[in-house]
């Protein structure tokens, strides 16, 4: 008796199973689209969820479903997207994608069709081919290595408009001025904020000089342990020994560092243009500037990514990759739903004619100073073919939390760091 | 009859025993299998092709810094974790043994927090801890210095111990509890005859008789803090400037960051083999520990 209740036991549960499986075939009928988004405090799953159910009511018969990831728990959508593929369930459209070549290489993306008339009204289309292929397309820019600051603080500390610094002798200057009316110069935090040490304070003067600096140091030419590179970074040594930065910036995360800035804990906060979506938003009283990060000599130079296209990427083994570049051109060239991507996320436009939408005061603000800057890559950035070594946002990562905490054995060392790494990898 | 009654027990026990065995197999034996299989490649995790490269991954790993002061810190967790548990949970579970109106309650709030996700623990945590967080803002409004528990090197490491210690005392204390219930009374009545006061009761009575327990319970806690990752994962990702990295978070970091699969694989069965070993002798020893304390 107990046996045979056992075995009734045993037979329900690989029963069961079955009837789901039964049950799943029934509902595959329809289409289901699987779609990797990105959430942000800009980009919330609310906002996704629009789109999808846009989409879903354009395409009769296909089903969006939302395969959510975001910096709290995933370092980047490649790291996501490799988990993926050794569990066999890949996302058909990808979003936040940088590693085009390396995947591109393993087989992994799918061409999209050049020649799609849709397409034509991305400036410089071809810009973002990678060995003949075009993978993704920038419909955007997004500026960053830029420097946003409470006007209201700024004037209470006693500058002006003409104090905005260009140099660092200048940004020196404005850090020392604030930090004697008795406020702290600049926000950052923990989590991937210490990142920007690297790519928006070195990336501004390094790349300045060496548009193509992984090039070099991929061939031997160049290495992170550079003199040059040594100076900014003993400069930036000097901001946190001189107490400019936030106190306990790293354990404050991402999401509490933007309220921490918001609710004018400190007057500069180094940030993409993506804030100036949160900026838009927040209930404050007081009016928000930009200026560029300071280089050494003054000349303005704003890092601009883009280099691989808008991230959105479709996965090869999709079995509807032209539904899933349907929706790709609607998230990004749709004059509703792209036009609302890219204020979402505090982006400009890079198609002819250009998306609009209403701009905050900051936004225009910031549009009119790239009409004055010279753009460059950040330094994390990967230009198609001279891409750094996956993981480097690791070494940039911890030696930007080595910096802010002061503890390392000498700033050399944290060059070196970043030079073995790349040694032991392209052993 | 005695036969078929034999028979049913088998099949009984293969029944049972089957859907687990075959998950361990399938889950944990195959994974290290295959994770052993690919320590012996140069392989990105992408790419479609693998390169032959030997014993290269394991001495790559020996002359890595990064991978040496991995294991230290996860060391210091495990060493200070298991013997601060081990202590805690021995007092605890002594009071919580007494008669008292409260102890049911006392027993469930401390077992409570082994019943929170570690990952839950570690975001109640972040948002508590922060230096904008909840306890600093007290910590200021009553005019006392601020604390930065999380973002400096010389304090995450703790601030992470306390907590994945608050939250494992809960476990530990209960399964000494059940040591405790076990020992006779007649043991405590002979002690008392003979005028033993609360600690020769304690050293010779009650110690020796949780010998069993603090062999599970230390060879657990051992074994665990070896493998910790998700809390710090949480609250600190390894920073900051990789004092908090343990061994996990080093293999999570080079394998799924850098995308260097086949190097995560050597260091991740180096860890398997270091932590069999650790976990068989320390079996072992304390085994031996526990016959000659109740011989």
């Amino acid at each position: 008796m107990k046996i045979k209740f056992l075995v009734l036991i045993l037979c329900f549960f690989l029963i069961l199973p079955m009837g789901f499986s039964q049950g799943q075939k029934d509902a595959e009928e329809s289409i289901t689209l699987k779609w990797l988004v990105w959430i942000t405090p800009n980009l919330t799953l609310d906002y996704w969820q629009e789109i999808a159910d846009a989409f879903e009511s354009e395409n009769p018969g296909v089903e969006v479903e939302l395969v959510q990831a975001s910096a709290t728990s995933t370092a980047n959508t490649s790291d996501f997207i490799r988990n993926r593929l050794a569990s066999g369930d890949v996302p058909d459209l990808w979003m936040n994608f940088q590693d085009v070549a390396a995947f591109a290489d393993a087989g992994h993306l799918w061409p999209i069709p050049a020649d799609d008339p849709d397409l034509q009204q991305v400036n410089n289309l071809m810009d973002q081919a990678y060995k003949g292929e075009l993978y993704s397309f920038a419909s955007f820019a997004q500026p960053q290595g830029l420097m946003f600051y409470n006007k209201e603080l700024w004037a209470q500390s006693g500058l002006t408009e003409d104090d905005i610094p260009y140099s660092w002798d200048e940004f020196n200057a404005v850090c020392e001025t604030i930090q004697d009316a008795g406020m702290t110069p600049i926000a950052i935090g923990g989590e991937w904020v210490p990142l920007i040490l690297w790519d928006y304070f070195i990336g501004a003067e390094l790349s300045k000089e060496y548009p193509d600096w992984w090039a070099l140091v991929n061939s031997g030419e160049k290495q992170w342990n550079d003199p040059q590179v040594l100076e900014i970074v003993e400069w930036i040594d000097s901001l946190v020994k001189n107490g400019y930065f936030i106190e306990g910036a790293l354990s404050i995360g991402y999401a509490q560092l933007e309220q921490a800035f918001l609710a004018e804990k400190a007057v500069m906060y180094p940030m993409g243009s993506w804030f100036t979506a949160a900026e838009a938003a927040a209930d404050k009283d007081w009016e928000c500037g930009v200026f560029s990060i300071p280089t050494k000599d003054g000349r303005t130079n704003m890092t601009k990514s883009g280099g691989y296209g808008n991230g959105f990427v479709i996965h090869a083994e999709s079995e509807h990759p032209e539904l899933a570049f349907e929706l790709m051109k609607m998230v990004s060239l749709d004059p509703e739903y792209g036009a609302r991507f890219i204020e979402a996320d505090g982006l400009f436009s890079n198609l002819l004619p250009p998306l609009t939408y209403p701009m905050s005061s900051l936004q225009g603000e910031l549009l009119e100073l790239m009409g004055k800057v010279e753009f460059a890559r950040p330094v994390m950035n990967h230009p198609l073919g001279e891409a750094p070594p996956m993981g480097i946002t690791d070494f940039f990562q911890s030696n930007g939390e080595a910096l802010l905490s002061q503890s390392y054995t000498s700033l050399e060392d944290l060059l070196k760091k970043i030079d073995n790494f790349v040694a032991d990898v392209k052993k | 009859m005695k036969l078929k009654s034999r028979t049913s027990t088998n099949i009984q026990n293969l029944i049972l025993f089957t859907p687990g065995f075959a998950i361990y197999v399938g889950l944990i034996i195959f994974s290290i299998i295959l994770c052993f299989y690919y320590s012996f490649f140069d392989w990105d995790g992408i790419s479609k092709t693998m390169d032959f490269i030997g014993f290269t991954n394991y001495i790559r790993a020996f002359g890595n810094q990064e991978f040496r002061s991995s294991l230290v810190t996860t060391f210091y967790f495990a060493v200070i974790g298991t013997v601060s548990v081990n202590i805690i949970a021995i007092i605890l579970a002594v009071f919580l043994n007494q008669k008292n109106p409260l102890t049911n309650f006392y027993r469930a709030a401390f077992f409570f927090p082994q019943l929170i996700s570690l990952v839950a623990i570690g975001f109640i945590f972040k948002g508590l801890l922060s230096y904008i967080g909840i306890v600093n803002t007290l910590l200021e409004n009553w005019g006392m210095a601020k604390v930065d528990f999380l973002g400096k090197p010389e304090n995450a490491p703790i601030t992470i111990l306390l907590i994945s210690i608050w939250q494992t005392t809960g476990f530990a204390t209960v399964l000494y509890l059940a040591g405790l219930q076990a020992i006779p009374n007649d043991l405590y009545d002979a002690a008392k005859t003979d005028g033993a006061n609360a600690w020769v009761k304690f050293r010779y009575v009650t110690y020796p008789w949780l010998a069993p327990s603090f062999t599970a319970v230390t060879v657990f806690l051992f074994t665990g803090y070896m493998k910790i990752f998700d809390i710090i994962f949480v609250l600190t990702a390894g920073g900051p400037a990789e004092k908090t990295q343990s061994i996990a978070i080093y293999i999570m970091k080079i394998g799924f960051n850098q995308f260097r699969i086949s190097y995560a694989s050597a260091v991740a069965i180096y860890m398997t083999v270091l932590v069999m070993t650790i976990a068989l002798i320390l079996t072992g020893v304390l085994r031996k520990r526990e016959e000659l304390l109740i011989s």
